[in-house]
């Protein structure tokens, strides 16, 4: 806990801050609210009038973001990765067996994990949301379209189990990419 | 329409970076102490704010010219984070004071040509 009077400042840092990752953003508040104590304690003026003198603590975190924070093409990156990634990763035992969808998945996992950890928790849930609906919208398409050709020719189906680990997959993914914040070291 | 930056701050931002190098030169600096001394040890020609400083500081660590140790230098407070320069960053130093010396010259000469005229 900072000193009191710093607290609404140090908020206003926080929000500015947003899109780096928790710890790096705590570790940065960490370092401001130190130094601001001292200083503080040093002019000897109390906390309002002291607060008063700063400046905007949003656009300090701004400043600071762009250092810390994932430039934007790195966003963009990221979700154009996921997106075939996620499309990849589906297991296609029934049709295509040499397909390598655990590898795909692993790295939609990796990506969403470093994503996170990289760019806040906002960011991890949507790449992660990037790379897993998809997942599950192909594999809906695939069991509809194999179960109508499985009515006229009886050639496959998508077995229960590999629906059941493409959803519960498809749900973790995007709630890792959201908690990996600060998890990872950058 | 492009946004006219004031030449006199760029000048100062260009500068931001040589006088952090040269005030870490001298031993590791938390931000507060890196603002107080600057403005003392310039006789208030170049206050910083904490806009330039933080940023200016996480950039050149995050370039290596700059490392940084938590230090708690009173018992029962909050460790405070204290720079100092790495090996890179005392090239870094050799480098833009050279460039500083060149830069100064040549406005020292225009200025005397100037005067000579």
């Amino acid at each position: 806990m900072h000193e009191a009077g710093l607290e609404p400042w140090l908020a206003g840092l926080r929000k500015g801050l947003s899109g780096v990752s928790g710890k790096r953003r705590e570790s940065v508040v960490a370092e401001i609210a130190g130094d601001l104590e001292l200083r503080m304690r040093s002019s000897g003026v109390d906390a309002d009038s002291f607060v008063a003198g700063l400046e905007d603590p949003r656009a300090l975190g701004r400043a600071l973001r762009a250092v810390h924070g994932l430039s934007w093409w790195r966003y963009v990156i990221a979700y154009l990765l996921a997106l075939p990634l996620g499309l990849l990763s589906v297991p296609l035992d029934s049709v295509l067996q040499w397909w390598p969808s655990t590898l795909m998945l692993a790295l939609l996992l990796a990506l969403t994990l470093r994503s996170g950890a990289r760019g806040g928790r906002i960011h991890g849930l949507l790449v992660g949301l990037t790379g897993a609906l998809p997942r599950i919208i192909v594999l809906l398409l695939i069991t509809g379209l194999l179960g109508e050709l499985d009515q006229g020719y009886g050639i496959a189906e998508v077995p229960g189990g590999t629906i059941a680990f493409v959803v519960l997959t498809s749900l973790m993914i995007p709630l890792f990419g959201f908690f990996a914040t600060g998890r990872l070291r950058q | 329409m492009a946004r006219r930056k004031d030449p006199v701050s760029e000048m100062r931002r260009g500068v931001l970076e040589l006088a952090l190098l040269l005030h870490l030169d001298t031993g590791a600096a938390c931000g507060a102490d890196v603002m107080s001394d600057l403005d003392r040890n310039t006789d208030g020609r170049l206050q910083v704010s904490e806009g330039a400083l933080y940023p200016a500081l996480h950039r050149m660590e995050k370039k290596g010219l700059l490392s940084h140790e938590w230090i708690r230098d009173v018992q029962g407070r909050k460790p405070r984070k204290y720079y100092s320069l790495t090996d890179e960053g005392r090239t870094r130093l050799a480098e833009l004071l050279a460039a500083w010396h060149d830069l100064r010259g040549a406005v020292d000469a225009l200025e005397g040509g100037r005067g000579d005229a």
